[in-house]
């Protein structure tokens, strides 16, 4: 996972998709203060909540909103590449829980590890990966960040260990890198462990806090609440919907999932909390998708239209954050617009350019490639009958 | 790296990609995998109409279901090319024009419409040839199978359906069997010697045990051979000698028999026809009305028929396929035997002369003859039909079964 990790960025940066280069303002370190609400945290066996007093610059303020737009606009091309039958598969989108993955990635360094679970499309485009390369993989191109191997649910980047398509089995994995961390005493390091509402009744979930809280290791397990499982409510499922308080013997904190201001600034004290040596931290993101849990759920026959025009209208991330930027000062109404514009034209341009990589030849070799570590294959593959084995070359 | 150029704004923004699109077509989405077409129910909007992201604007309708289809963006609606009850269009023709919000749709431009293959929907042949061909040659190298990198022998193939001994070189590529690998051990032969000397009677050029064998000198040299002829020539199910049943066969008795009916039985020497005769004991029913009698009797019958039919149904087994048996059997309504029952003529007791079954049932004749019916018990003519196959087994299974049945109410 690995090489397959480190392989994807050079490639990327060979290709040069990374087209997010593009400035924001001249004034970008210009302060501010942000005032979170009261009720953006709730604490568990923490003795106070993160400061809801904090600085931040407009520069940092306009890249989350055109980090946000970008991600958002990923998504939608996907939706709409998959309407259009181009992707195939398993897709599962993140619109609406945009905040999360942005406001996560603004609140640690690159080198910290990521691990989510296939939802990841925001989080593998926040780490790294091209809006060109994410579009690719999907459309099973061998430009895509998994060479177009592995698809919606396997994407990777440097400090990102993947979009996991095991429901809760990225946790155990997660708890494993911030493992990783302590025994190689890079400290400073943190992990964060994402998975969703339904997932967290995983036993394994409970067996990575069991060794993480034993340890002491620098993990951050991330319950993205979104309120619905696959097909149902979340208090249909869980028997405690407080997936904060799910830690018992970890501290827990509940984050305002659809306020990235929240999130960066709750990221930013966890990460605080587990670097110095006070052991894992259950988070909780209440946030909201709009669209189903997959492309093959409508997502209106377990909860209502009104309740998804509701949270698009009053609760949605970019809105929040425009209103702050709005309120601030900081950009016009217009200025705004127009990052929405370079946003929609930048994703439009990679997705086209997506389009029209080639598909992989139908070869042994591509198929067998990328199995092991360069070097280290063993002479032989065994295909499906003894006539498809394939002989490495070494 | 340019993640810090990304971090680190500079300039302020004057965003100077052209807009791309002030209208942009909307083509039939796909609302579940598997569908590829479907029809419009209704639009929720009208041209001109503005709607937000997450509105529904339109109906649709599969063969599986209706669903609404939600606008992923805000924006207006430009034009509509499918009306409302529109059916069979394909996923990915365009259905309507969105414009951006606050676009003038009376000026924009709008695209021309798009048909799910990628081709714009104006019919030009001749550009429908040029978008073909490179298409097929795309796809023309995609099925060729997974090959081994080093040579595969291309004779594998063309010397395989050959009809000498199926004996070929041996494919370089292979794995080996364990069997052939420790044969090759124990003989101290190294695995490019077997290739390179041994002949492969195997599918592709495989090494069998028996070549190794043969090679060696332990079994006849042509004896691999012989047995990879004999497996190819079984592992087809040869059906050329199989024709179907002669129309004249199956219709000869209904035309023929008119006449010869007598003649044709007749010529078998009409062997006798098996009747079973039991006498059953009543006396334990005190039957003092005869027709009360009588329906005991008679649910009896109707209890043993049944039983019997039940009893000579084949045991439940792979082996056995009912349908097929339905075909093989007598046909539906056939009748095994015939049953008449003579009842004692007066309900006066007296004293059961003893008539046992287990004559009847092991085929003896009944040490009496039954011409005078004893009072207290019941005679049962069992009259087997002859043509039928298995009729005198389901004749003993329903007389064994109406024994039962009239004692075991006692």
């Amino acid at each position: 996972m690995l090489t397959a990790a480190r392989r994807s960025t050079r490639l990327t940066s060979r290709l040069g998709h990374q087209v997010r280069a593009y400035s924001i303002a001249d004034d970008a370190d210009k302060k501010c203060t942000i005032t979170l609400k009261e009720d953006s945290y709730t604490t568990y066996m923490l003795d106070s909540p993160p400061p809801l007093e904090f600085e931040m610059t407009k520069g940092e303020l306009l890249q989350m909103y055109k980090d946000m737009v970008t991600v958002r606009r990923l998504e939608m091309a996907a939706d709409a590449l998959y309407k259009a039958k181009k992707i195939r598969g398993f897709c599962h989108l993140s619109t609406g829980q945009e905040a999360v993955a942005v406001g996560i990635e603004k609140a640690i360094d690159h080198d910290d590890s990521v691990i989510t679970a296939y939802r990841c499309h925001g989080f593998a485009y926040m780490r790294g990966a091209s809006v060109r390369a994410i579009i690719a993989e999907l459309l099973g191109k061998r430009t895509g960040v998994s060479y177009g191997k592995g698809g919606s649910m396997h994407m990777f980047t440097e400090g990102f260990y993947g979009g996991n398509g095991i429901v809760g089995a990225q946790v155990p994995v997660g708890a494993g890198l911030a493992f990783a961390h302590k025994y190689l005493e890079q400290t400073g390091k943190a992990t964060f462990a994402l998975y969703g509402d339904g997932a967290s009744n995983q036993g394994q979930i409970f067996e990575a806090y069991n060794m993480a809280k034993l340890w002491d290791l620098p993990c951050i397990f991330a319950c993205e609440n979104n309120k619905y499982g696959m097909g149902t409510a979340a208090a249909r499922s869980s028997a405690l919907t407080q997936y904060y308080k799910r830690g018992q013997y970890i501290p827990g904190l509940k984050v305002n999932g659809m306020d990235i201001l929240s999130v960066y600034q709750g990221a930013k004290f966890a990460k605080e909390w587990t670097t110095h040596g006070k052991g894992p931290l259950v988070m909780e993101f209440e946030t909201y998708r709009y669209g189903g849990h997959s492309m093959s759920d409508p997502g209106t026959t377990y909860r209502t239209r009104e309740e998804i025009q509701y949270m698009r209208s009053h609760n949605d991330p970019i809105s929040g954050l425009k209103a702050h930027i709005l309120e601030l000062n900081f950009a016009t109404e217009d200025e705004l617009k127009s990052v929405d514009k370079a946003a929609r034209a930048m994703v439009d341009k990679e997705v086209a350019l997506a389009e029209s990589d080639p598909a992989p030849e139908a070869t042994a070799k591509v198929l067998f490639e990328d199995i092991y570590v360069p070097g280290t294959e063993p002479p032989v593959i065994r295909g499906r009958i003894p006539s498809e084995d394939y002989y490495f070359k070494n | 790296m340019n993640r810090l150029l990304r971090v680190i704004p500079r300039a302020r923004l004057l965003h100077t990609t052209p807009r791309l699109y002030q209208a942009s077509n909307f083509a039939m989405p796909a609302m579940s995998p598997t569908m590829t077409e479907g029809g419009i129910v209704s639009w929720k909007v009208k041209e001109g109409d503005e709607f937000s992201a997450g509105d529904v604007i339109l109906e649709i309708e599969t063969d599986k279901a209706q669903i609404d289809v939600e606008a992923a963006d805000d924006g207006v609606m430009a034009k509509i090319y499918k009306k409302d009850g529109d059916k069979d269009i394909q996923v990915g023709d365009t259905i309507a024009v969105i414009a951006e919000p606050g676009d003038d749709i009376k000026t924009i431009d709008i695209p021309a419409p798009v048909e799910s293959d990628g081709k714009p929907a104006p019919k030009e042949e001749a550009k429908e040839e040029v978008k073909e061909a490179p298409k097929e040659e795309a796809k023309a190298p995609a099925p060729k199978a997974p090959s081994t990198p080093k040579e595969a022998p291309k004779t594998e193939s063309s010397s395989a359906p050959s009809s000498s001994g199926y004996s070929a070189p041996a494919n370089p590529a292979q794995t080996l069997l364990p069997s052939v690998s420790s044969l090759l051990v124990a003989n101290g032969i190294s695995k490019e010697d077997a290739f390179a000397k041994i002949k492969a009677t195997g599918p592709h050029g495989r090494l069998l045990k028996g070549d190794i064998l043969a090679y060696l000198g332990k079994v006849p040299e042509g004896s691999p051979g012989a047995v990879a002829d004999e497996i190819n020539k079984r592992s087809h199910l040869d059906l050329s000698n199989i024709k179907p049943a002669k129309k004249s066969d199956a219709a000869a008795p209904t035309g023929a028999a008119k006449a010869g009916d007598a003649a044709a039985p007749a010529t078998k020497a009409a062997p006798e026809p098996v009747i079973f005769t039991s006498f059953l004991d009543v006396a334990h029913f005190e039957p003092e009305d005869q027709l009360e009698l009588q329906r005991i009797v008679k649910q009896a019958i109707k209890l043993a028929k049944y039983d019997a039919v039940e009893l000579a149904k084949p045991r439940r087994s792979a082996n056995v396929d009912p349908d097929f048996e339905a075909i093989i059997g007598p046909a539906k309504g056939t009748k095994f035997y015939d049953v008449n029952v003579i009842y004692p003529k007066s309900t006066k007791r007296a004293l059961s002369n003893g008539a046992d079954l287990y004559d009847i049932l092991s085929d003896r004749k009944p040490r009496k003859a039954a011409v005078q019916v004893p009072s207290n018990t019941v005679q049962v003519d069992v009259t087997v039909n002859d043509k039928v196959p298995g009729a005198e087994k389901r004749a003993k299974l329903f007389l064994n079964r109406l024994e039962y049945h009239l004692t075991v109410e006692e």
